[in-house]
C-alpha cells in the first residue's frame, strides 16, 4: 500500500506532504510524491519541495518515490490510485470564497468523486514545520465516529506523539436548547461519553493520551470555531462526507466554512467509496 | 518547533520567502492558497426573512387560523361582523409579530469595532522594493515594514528591529508598551514571544521588519474575533419564559376550542356555529396584548435605567439583570476609583506619615505617627524628588499620565509643591525590565538625578539613606533589612510601594534613599453598601483582577466582599473544567492574577452550574467573555469600543453600585411583568365564562368576539403597561434572583388570575348581563332576542362588568404582596394617565356611534349602571385580604 502526497510546489502542498510523510512513517508505507504536470506550476519549485520532503524522509529511513504524470489532473490521479493499490491521498486545499459554485478546486472535485483510496484534504493556515504538532483535535457530530476515522486520527496522534481530544458537538434547535435543563444536558453529554468511551480505552491501549469533550450547540461550526479559538490545538481532523459536487448548490457544506475560517491547520478525512 | 523559536534564516526558509520579499507570482499563488487577510465577518442578517418568521410562530399561526375561520364564517353567514373580527385578529397578529421582531432585532457591531483595529494599508517589501498595499492583500511570507504609529495587520516574526515597542492591549489588555526584538524566543506561547508582532497591535515607538507567519482568522487577533463572533448565547430567562407562557396559554386555548367545537358538533348548533364558538374561545384565551406590553414595558425600564447610568443595548437584558445570580466584576475602576492615592509615606529615617484625601483632586493633610524635628523638611524633599521625576500632571480640569505617577503628583500638590520642569535635561524611561525611572536636572552647572522604582531595584542603586538628622548615612545591611521589612508590611496591606531616591550627578548609581511611598487605588465609597445589598439579594459577587492575591484580598475586605478561597491565574490554567465547576457550585471565589481570556472560562463554568452571570469588562480581549455572559457589562468611561459593542449594558459611570441599581430595576421589571400577566389573565375569565354559560344554558350570547378584542388590545393595554412601570416593591432586593425560584407564569399567577380575580370578574360580567336583561323583561329560555338593540345593550353591560373590575384590579395589583395603599396613590403617574384613557375608551363604547358600530356596543341608561358598582369594591376588598393572608403566611414560615 502506498501513501500518496500531491505536490505542486506550493508551501501548502509541502505542509500537506509532511502530514502524509508522518502518516506513512507510522504505518510503514512507502511515500509517493505525485505531481501532475500543469502549466501553472513551477517545476523547479515542485522539485525543490520534493527534495525537502525526501530529505526529511531519509532521516526517518523511509522509502519515497517521485511520480510525475501528464494529462487531465483528476482522471490521471484516479487512474494512478486504481493502478497502484494506494491507501490514502493527501492533498492541500486553497481558500474558498463563500459562494463559488462553478469554480471548484482540485480538492473539492476529488472529495465529490468515487475514489479507490481514502482522501485527506489539508487546509493549511500555519505553514510552519509540522514537527511542532503537539495537540490534535478530532471533531465529530454527536457520537458519530467510524473506526476508519478514528484510525486515521490515532495514526496522526501516534506520528506526532500528540495529546488528543475528541470533541463531540450535539446539534439542537434554538428553542430545544432553551428548554433543556442542566439535568437533561448532563444526560445527553453522558450518553455521548458512554458511547465513545470504548475509543478512550482503545487509545489507552495504543498509548495515546486522549480525552473526550462534549458540547451541545445550535450551530456546530460556530461551536467548533469557538472551541478552536480558546484552545491551543495545532491540528484539527474532521470527517468529510462525500457529497456530489452539486450538493453545495442547495446548501453550503459546514466543512467549507471550517476550511474558510479555521484558525489551525485542518485535515478533512474522506473514506474511500462513492459520492452521493 | 514553533516558528518564533527558530533563527531568522530558518524562519525564512520555512515560510519559503526571503528578506527581499515575495515575487509577484509567489504573491499571486499564495493569495489564492491562503485567501485574503480578513477576519470572518458576520453573515448579513436577512431582516425581512426574520420578520416573516414571526408569522409562523405557534402563537401567530393560531391567531391566523382564527382569522381565516372568521372570514370563512363571514362567507357563509355574512353581515354578522365576522369579517371585522377577522381583520381585527390579523391586526393583532401584525402587532405581535412587529413587537417580537423589534425585541429580537439587535445589530451586533462587535465585529465592526474589532475590524476598526485593523489597518487598511500596510507597507511591505516585495520583489526587493518597498510598496504600500491594501492590508487584505497581505499574505504569508510577506516582509512587513513597521514604523511608529503603524497598526500591525498580521502575525509576524521580527527579522530586524530598532527600539521597537508595541501596544498589545487588544490582545493581552496590557496598556504599557512591550519591547520587541529579533532574538529567537524560548517561550512556548507565541503571545509571550518577544520576537513576534501581532495583528491588532500598534507600533508605539521604533521600527522593525517582520515576516508574516499567519493572516486573517489564523492570527491571535483572529482568534479573539472568532471567540467574540462565534460565542453561542443562550436564550435569556425572559425569552424562555415568553416561549413557555405563550405555548402554555395557546395550548389551553386550543384544547378549550377543540373540546367546545366537538361538543358543538354533537349539539344542535351545527358545524358553522360550532367553529365560530370554538374560535371565540380561542380568541378569548389567547393573551393578544402580552407581547406588545412586555416589549413596551422593557423599553420603558431601559429608559429608567439610562437615568441611573446603565445604558441597555438589548431589551431582554433588562429582565436578565433581574435574574442575575452572580456578578463577576473587575476591580480597577469598577470597585475602586481607578485613581491611585498615596496613603502612607515612610521616610528613610524611620518616620511614618499618613496622608488623607482620596483621589487626585481631593485636598488632604499629612500626619506624622510620631513627632519629628526634621520630618517636615525630609517629607518635602521626598515629595519634591518624586514630583520632579513624574511626567503626569494634574490641572484644574484634567489629569493626564500614569496613575502611579498621578498619586505622587497629587500628594505633592496637597503639600503645595510645584514641578521644576525648566531644569530637567534628560530622562531614563521606565520599562518593565528596568523597573525604575529617573530624571536628570541641571541647575547652576550642577547636575542631580531623581529616581523612583521598585524597592529591590532602587536599593541596589543606593549607597546612602537620609537619616533623621537630615544627613546622608551609609546604607548598611541592617537598614536595607529595615527598608525591606517596611516595604513588605505595606505590600501585605495591598499597597503598591515605590522607593524614591536622589543622586548628586547624572548617574543612576550611588544614590541616596529618601523613603518609600505606599499607594493604593481605594474602593469607591458606595461599593461596600452595594455588596451588602447583593448578599441580601442572594447574588454572589466575585472579583476578577489582574492584581496579586494580597491586593485582591485587601480590597475585598475593605468592601465586605466575602469569599471562600482565592484562585490565581496559574492555578486556574491547570485546573480542569469539571474541578472549576465543582468549586464554583459550592464556593465564592476571589480571582487574582487573572488574564482577560480567563474570564471567558469563568463565565462558561458559572453558566454550566446554572448561574445567570453578569460580567464586567473594558478591553478588546474582554469581548468574548462579555458576549458569553448572560449580561455583558462594558465600562462607559474606560471601556474600548469593542467591549462596548460586545456588551449588553454599558455602565456610564463605571461604578459597581450602578450594576446593583440596574439589577434592582431588572427585578422590578420581572415582578411587574408577573403582575400584568396576572392582570391580563384575570380578564380572560369574564371573556371565556359567557361562552361556556351560553353553551350550556339557554341565554343570549353575552359577549361578542370583537368585544373580547376590545378588552385585550384596548382597555387592558395601557393599564398593563402602567403596571410595567411600577416602582420597586419594598422587599425586591431581599428576594432571591428573579426566575430562580418563582417563574412569571407559576401556579400563584394562575390561581390568583384565573380562579380568584377572574371568577369575581366573570361573576360581575354575568350578573350585569343577566340583571340588565331581567330588568328589561327577558325571561329564561329566550336565546334570540326580538330587540337586537336590547341585546347590544346587554352585551355592553357584560363588557362594562369586566372592564370596571379591571379598573380596580389594576390598582390593587400594583403591589404583589403589600397593600395597594402602601405604594402611594400618585406614585405612578402613567397609571393615572392610563385610567383616564380607559375611562375615555369606555365612554366611547357607550356613546360614540362609529365605535359602537365596530364593537357592537350600545348606550346603556345611567340608571342601570348601578348594577356594576358592588363588584369592583368587592374585588378590591378581597384581593387586599388575599395579599394580607399571603404576607401573614410568609411571616409565619419565615420567608
Amino acid at each position: 500500500m502506498n501513501v500518496i502526497a500531491a505536490i505542486n510546489g506550493q508551501i501548502t502542498a509541502e505542509v500537506s506532504a509532511f502530514y502524509a510523510l508522518h502518516f506513512a512513517r507510522v504505518h510503514g508505507f512507502p511515500l509517493r510524491l505525485l505531481h501532475i504536470l500543469n502549466p501553472a506550476d513551477n517545476i523547479e519549485a515542485v522539485e525543490k519541495s520534493m527534495a525537502t520532503i525526501e530529505r526529511v524522509a531519509e532521516k526517518y529511513g523511509m522509502a519515497t518515490k517521485r511520480v510525475v504524470l501528464g494529462g487531465p489532473p483528476i482522471r490521471t490521479i484516479e487512474q494512478y490510485l486504481l493502478e497502484h493499490s494506494s491507501e490514502i491521498l493527501f492533498c492541500s486545499t486553497r481558500y474558498h470564497q463563500r459562494k463559488n459554485l462553478f469554480n471548484l478546486s482540485f480538492s473539492q472535485k476529488l472529495s465529490s468523486m468515487t475514489l479507490p483510496a481514502d482522501l485527506a484534504v489539508v487546509r493549511v493556515v500555519h505553514p510552519r514545520t509540522t514537527l511542532s504538532t503537539k495537540n490534535i483535535l478530532l471533531f465529530i457530530r454527536g457520537n458519530r465516529l467510524s473506526v476508519e476515522k478514528f484510525t486515521f486520527f490515532a495514526s496522526m496522534a501516534k506520528a506526532y506523539k500528540a495529546s488528543c481530544e475528541i470533541y463531540s458537538v450535539s446539534v439542537v434547535g434554538k428553542r430545544q436548547r432553551a428548554r433543556l435543563d442542566r439535568g437533561q444536558v448532563k444526560l445527553m453529554l453522558k450518553n455521548n461519553d458512554d458511547r465513545l468511551s470504548h475509543y478512550k480505552q482503545l487509545a489507552k491501549h495504543m498509548d495515546i493520551p486522549l480525552r473526550l469533550k462534549h458540547s451541545i450547540a445550535v450551530n456546530e461550526m460556530d461551536q467548533v470555531l469557538y472551541h478552536l479559538s480558546h484552545t491551543n490545538f495545532d491540528l484539527v481532523i474532521v470527517g468529510g462526507e462525500r457529497l456530489s459536487m452539486y450538493s453545495s448548490m442547495s446548501k453550503a457544506k459546514p466543512i467549507e466554512r471550517l476550511h474558510r475560517s479555521t484558525s489551525v491547520n485542518t485535515i478533512s478525512f474522506y473514506l474511500r467509496g462513492g459520492a452521493r | 518547533m514553533k516558528l518564533f523559536t527558530q533563527e531568522k534564516a530558518e524562519v525564512l526558509r520555512t515560510l519559503k520567502t526571503s528578506e527581499q520579499g515575495l515575487t509577484t507570482s509567489q504573491v499571486s499563488r499564495r493569495q489564492k492558497e491562503f485567501g485574503p487577510n480578513v477576519l470572518e465577518e458576520e453573515e448579513e442578517k436577512n431582516y425581512f426573512l426574520s420578520y416573516l418568521k414571526q408569522y409562523i410562530q405557534f402563537f401567530a399561526l393560531l391567531l391566523e387560523t382564527a382569522a381565516i375561520l372568521s372570514f370563512v364564517a363571514d362567507y357563509y353567514a355574512p353581515n354578522q361582523g365576522n369579517n371585522i373580527l377577522g381583520y381585527a385578529i390579523l391586526g393583532a397578529v401584525i402587532i405581535n409579530a412587529t413587537f417580537s421582531f423589534w425585541q429580537e432585532y439587535r445589530a451586533d457591531k462587535a465585529m465592526a469595532a474589532l475590524l476598526k483595529l485593523m489597518p487598511t494599508m500596510v507597507t511591505v517589501r516585495r520583489n526587493n522594493a518597498i510598496t504600500t498595499i491594501d492590508s487584505k492583500e497581505l499574505t504569508t511570507g510577506d516582509i512587513l515594514m513597521l514604523v511608529e504609529g503603524d497598526k500591525v495587520a498580521a502575525d509576524a516574526v521580527v527579522l530586524a528591529s530598532t527600539s521597537l515597542y508595541l501596544n498589545l492591549s487588544p490582545l493581552n489588555g496590557e496598556s504599557r508598551p512591550a519591547a520587541r526584538n529579533n532574538q529567537p524566543s524560548q517561550q512556548t506561547n507565541s503571545l509571550q514571544a518577544k520576537n513576534m508582532v501581532f495583528a491588532g497591535a500598534t507600533v508605539t515607538a521604533g521600527n522593525g521588519v517582520a515576516v508574516v507567519s499567519a493572516i486573517g482568522n489564523a492570527t491571535e487577533f483572529g482568534k479573539i474575533a472568532s471567540l467574540a463572533k462565534n460565542v453561542e448565547k443562550s436564550l435569556s430567562p425572559m425569552q424562555r419564559e415568553i416561549i413557555r407562557i405563550t405555548r402554555l396559554l395557546t395550548i389551553i386555548a386550543l384544547v378549550m376550542g377543540v373540546i367546545f367545537f366537538v361538543l358543538g358538533l354533537f349539539s344542535a348548533k351545527g358545524p358553522l356555529m360550532a367553529s365560530i364558538f370554538a374560535l371565540s374561545l380561542i380568541v378569548a384565551n389567547v393573551p393578544e396584548g402580552l407581547l406588545p406590553t412586555i416589549t413596551l414595558s422593557l423599553s420603558l425600564a431601559s429608559q429608567r435605567m439610562a437615568k441611573r447610568n446603565a445604558l441597555i443595548k438589548n431589551l431582554d437584558s433588562v429582565e436578565t439583570l433581574g435574574s442575575a445570580s452572580v456578578i463577576c466584576t473587575d476591580k480597577t475602576g469598577t470597585i475602586t476609583r481607578n485613581q491611585m492615592t498615596t496613603r502612607s509615606i515612610w521616610l528613610a529615617g524611620g518616620d511614618i506619615v499618613n496622608v488623607s484625601g482620596e483621589g487626585y483632586l481631593e485636598p488632604g493633610e499629612f500626619t506624622f505617627e510620631q513627632e519629628s524635628a526634621t520630618g517636615e523638611e525630609r517629607l518635602v524633599e521626598l515629595l519634591q524628588a518624586g514630583l520632579n521625576n513624574c511626567n503626569a500632571a494634574i490641572d484644574e480640569n484634567e489629569t493626564r499620565g500614569d496613575p502611579t505617577e498621578l498619586a505622587i503628583v497629587a500628594a505633592a500638590r496637597k503639600k503645595g509643591l510645584k514641578k521644576n520642569v525648566e531644569h530637567k535635561i534628560q530622562e531614563h524611561v521606565f520599562t518593565s525590565e528596568r523597573k525604575m525611572m529617573s530624571s536628570v536636572f541641571q541647575s547652576d552647572g550642577q547636575r542631580s538625578i531623581y529616581c523612583k522604582g521598585a524597592v529591590e531595584v532602587l536599593l541596589e542603586k543606593c549607597l546612602y539613606y537620609m537619616d533623621k538628622d537630615n544627613t546622608n548615612k551609609q546604607l548598611d545591611a541592617s537598614i536595607i533589612n529595615k527598608v525591606t521589612l517596611q516595604a513588605e508590611s505595606f505590600e501585605k496591606e495591598a499597597y503598591r510601594v515605590l522607593a524614591i531616591g536622589k543622586g548628586d550627578d547624572e548617574r543612576e548609581e550611588e544614590l541616596t534613599l529618601l523613603g518609600l511611598v505606599a499607594i493604593m487605588d481605594l474602593p469607591r465609597a458606595e461599593v461596600a453598601e452595594a455588596v451588602a445589598i447583593c448578599r441580601q439579594a442572594g447574588i454572589r459577587t466575585m472579583m476578577i483582577t489582574g492584581d496579586n492575591a494580597y491586593t485582591a484580598a485587601a480590597i475585598a475586605q475593605k468592601i465586605g466582599m466575602q469569599y471562600d478561597r482565592i484562585i490565581q491565574g496559574d492555578e486556574l490554567e491547570n485546573m480542569s473544567d469539571e474541578r472549576l465547576e465543582n468549586i464554583l457550585s459550592q464556593e465564592d471565589i476571589l480571582f487574582a492574577r487573572m488574564a482577560s481570556k480567563q474570564k471567558l472560562r469563568i463565565a462558561t463554568a458559572l453558566q454550566s452550574v446554572g448561574e445567570v452571570v453578569a460580567m464586567t469588562g473594558d478591553g478588546v480581549n474582554d469581548a468574548p467573555a462579555l458576549k458569553k455572559a448572560d449580561i455583558g457589562i462594558a465600562m462607559g468611561e474606560g471601556g474600548t469600543e469593542v467591549a462596548k459593542e460586545a456588551a449588553d449594558m454599558i455602565l456610564l459611570d463605571d461604578n459597581f453600585s450602578t450594576i446593583v441599581a440596574a439589577i434592582e430595576e431588572g427585578r422590578t421589571v420581572y415582578f411587574n411583568i408577573k403582575k400584568f400577566v396576572t392582570y391580563i389573565l384575570s380578564s380572560n375569565v369574564p371573556e371565556i365564562v359567557p361562552y361556556i354559560l351560553q353553551f350550556f344554558f339557554k341565554i343570549p350570547l353575552p359577549l361578542s368576539v370583537i368585544q373580547i378584542l376590545s378588552i385585550d388590545l384596548g382597555s387592558d393595554m395601557l393599564p398593563g403597561l402602567a403596571l410595567g412601570s411600577e416602582k420597586p416593591e419594598k422587599n425586591i432586593m431581599k428576594r432571591p434572583p428573579a426566575g430562580s425560584q418563582e417563574k412569571i407564569l407559576d401556579w400563584e399567577v394562575f390561581k390568583r388570575g384565573y380562579f380568584f380575580i377572574g371568577i369575581i370578574e366573570a361573576t360581575a360580567a354575568m350578573v350585569a348581563f343577566l340583571s340588565f336583561l331581567v330588568l328589561n323583561g327577558w325571561q329564561y329560555g329566550t336565546v334570540d332576542l326580538a330587540d337586537p338593540y336590547l341585546h347590544r345593550q346587554a352585551m355592553t353591560m357584560t363588557l362594562l362588568g369586566a372592564v370596571s373590575c379591571q379598573l380596580v384590579n389594576v390598582w390593587t395589583m400594583r403591589s404583589w404582596e403589600f397593600s395597594a395603599f402602601s405604594v402611594g396613590l400618585l406614585s405612578n403617574p402613567f397609571l393615572l394617565f392610563a385610567m383616564v384613557i380607559e375611562l375615555a375608551w369606555v365612554w366611547m363604547l357607550l356613546y360614540v356611534e362609529p365605535v359602537q358600530k365596530v364593537f357592537n356596543t350600545a348606550t346603556v341608561p345611567l340608571s342601570h349602571l348601578w348594577i356594576l358598582l358592588p363588584f369592583p369594591i368587592f374585588l378590591f376588598f378581597f384581593h387586599e385580604l388575599y395579599k394580607w393572608r399571603l404576607r401573614s403566611r410568609k411571616e409565619t414560615h419565615g420567608t
